[in-house]
C-alpha cells in the first residue's frame, strides 16, 4: 500500500514538473515573439523616419519618450530639465535621421545624441558658476519596490536621505554618474552598458565600483549609511 | 621582477577581482561559482567584508528609489512640441536663405545705382565704399577671434 502511494506521489510529481516547464517554454516563446515584433516594427518604423515620414518618428518618440527624460533627469540632477533635454535631442535625432542605421535600434543611437546634449548643458552649466545643489529633488520613492516596507515614522528621514543622495550622484564625475544612472535607473545590463558605452564590461564594473565607494563614503560623511 | 612586486601585483589583481565580484553580486549579474569566490574573499578580509556591507546599504538605498515622473499632461503635448519645433525649423531654414539671396541682391543693385549716380559727390560715394569695406573688415576680424578661441576652447572635443 505504502509503495503505491509513493509510485502514485513520484508519478504527480513527475506531472507538475512536467507542467511547469511547459508553462515556462511557453511563456518563454510568448516573450521572445514579443520581443521580435517589437523590433520588427521598430525596424520598420525607423525605416519610415529616415524618408522623412513624420508620423512614424511620432511613434518612435511616444515609444522611448518616459525613458529618454528620466534618463536625462538623472544626468542633470533635474526633472523638468531632463524633459527638455530629451525634447532637444529628438529634434536632432529627426535631423540627423539619415545617419540612423536601419539594422540597429533607435535607442541606443538616439541615446548617444542625449548624452551629448546632457553633458553640454552641465558644462556650461558649470561654466557659468550655476552649478549648485538642485532646489528640487529629482529622486522619490519606488512606491512598488518598497511595498510592505513603508514606515510612515521614516518618512521624512528617507525624503532627507534621497535628498542627500541625488545631490552626492550628481557630485559624481560624468563618466561614472553615467554608467550609475544607467545601471540603476535604467536597469541596463552590464553588456548593454558597454555596448552603448563603447567600453569593456570590467570598465562597467570598475566605474560602477569607483561611484559606489564615491557615494557610500559622502552619505558616510552624513551619516546616513551607518 | 622580485618576489614583493609579484606579491603585490597578485594582491591588485585579488583585489580587483573581489570588488568585480562584488559589483555583479549587488546587480544580480554574479553566478554561483563567483558568489563562493566572493564569500571566500569576505571571509578572507575583514575590511573587504565592512565594505560590502556599506555598498550593500547603499544599493538597498538606490533600489528604493527612482526618478521623478512629470503629471500625465505633460506627456500629451511631448510630441507636438517637438513637432511644432521640426516644422518651424524647416520654415527659418527657407526664411534665412530667401532673406540672404533678397539682401544680396538689393545691396548690390543699391550700391551699382549709387555708384552709377553722376549727381552723387564724389565723398559720398567713398564714404558708402568705406562704410562696406569697414563692415567686411569688423566682420572677418570678429569671425577669425571665433575660430581662434574655438581652436583653444578645452570643451571643444565634446559635440554639440
Amino acid at each position: 500500500m505504502k509503495n503505491i502511494l509513493l509510485q502514485d506521489l513520484a508519478t504527480d510529481t513527475t506531472l507538475v514538473a512536467s507542467v511547469v516547464a511547459s508553462v515556462a517554454a511557453t511563456a518563454e516563446r510568448v516573450t521572445a515573439s514579443r520581443d521580435e515584433q517589437d523590433r520588427d516594427l521598430e525596424i520598420a518604423l525607423v525605416a519610415r523616419v529616415q524618408a522623412g515620414d513624420l508620423n512614424a518618428f511620432g511613434r518612435l518618440v511616444e515609444r522611448h519618450m518616459r525613458r529618454a527624460q528620466r534618463v536625462a533627469a538623472g544626468l542633470v540632477g533635474n526633472v523638468e530639465d531632463g524633459f527638455d533635454l530629451s525634447q532637444d535631442a529628438f529634434v536632432r535625432a529627426f535631423r540627423a535621421r539619415h545617419s540612423l542605421d536601419p539594422r540597429r535600434p533607435f535607442y541606443p543611437w538616439y541615446y548617444q545624441i542625449l548624452r551629448r546634449l546632457c553633458f553640454n548643458f552641465l558644462r556650461d552649466r558649470g561654466r557659468l558658476l550655476e552649478r549648485q545643489e538642485q532646489a528640487t529633488p529629482w529622486l522619490v520613492n519606488d512606491a512598488d519596490r518598497r511595498a510592505g516596507r513603508w514606515r510612515p515614522d521614516c518618512e521624512a528621514e528617507t525624503r532627507e536621505l534621497r535628498r542627500r543622495l541625488g545631490a552626492a550622484i550628481q557630485a559624481l564625475p560624468d563618466h561614472e554618474k553615467e554608467t550609475f544612472v544607467l545601471r540603476e535607473f535604467d536597469d541596463l545590463r552590464y553588456r548593454e552598458i558597454a555596448e552603448w558605452l563603447d567600453i569593456p564590461v570590467g570598465t562597467v564594473m570598475s566605474r560602477l565600483y569607483a561611484a559606489r565607494r564615491r557615494l557610500a563614503a559622502m552619505l558616510d560623511e552624513s551619516g546616513e549609511t551607518s | 621582477m622580485s618576489e614583493n612586486d609579484i606579491r603585490n601585483e597578485e594582491r591588485i589583481r585579488s583585489e580587483e577581482r573581489a570588488r568585480n565580484l562584488m559589483m555583479a553580486a549587488l546587480d544580480d549579474e554574479i553566478s554561483a561559482e563567483d558568489r563562493v569566490e566572493l564569500e571566500r574573499h569576505l571571509a578572507d578580509s575583514k575590511a573587504l567584508d565592512a565594505e560590502w556591507v556599506r555598498l550593500r546599504q547603499l544599493k538597498e538605498v538606490t533600489r528604493m528609489s527612482r526618478i521623478d515622473t512629470l503629471p500625465e499632461e505633460r506627456w500629451t503635448t511631448y510630441w507636438r512640441s517637438i513637432y511644432n519645433r521640426l516644422e518651424r525649423g524647416l520654415g527659418w531654414i527657407l526664411v534665412s536663405i530667401g532673406a540672404i539671396v533678397l539682401g544680396g541682391w538689393g545691396l548690390w543693385h543699391a550700391a551699382q545705382g549709387l555708384f552709377d549716380d553722376p549727381t552723387l559727390p564724389l565723398t559720398i560715394k567713398i564714404a558708402i565704399f568705406a562704410l562696406g569695406f569697414g563692415s567686411v573688415i569688423l566682420a572677418v576680424s570678429v569671425g577669425r577671434e571665433k575660430l581662434s578661441a574655438w581652436r583653444h576652447d578645452p570643451y571643444k572635443e565634446i559635440e554639440r
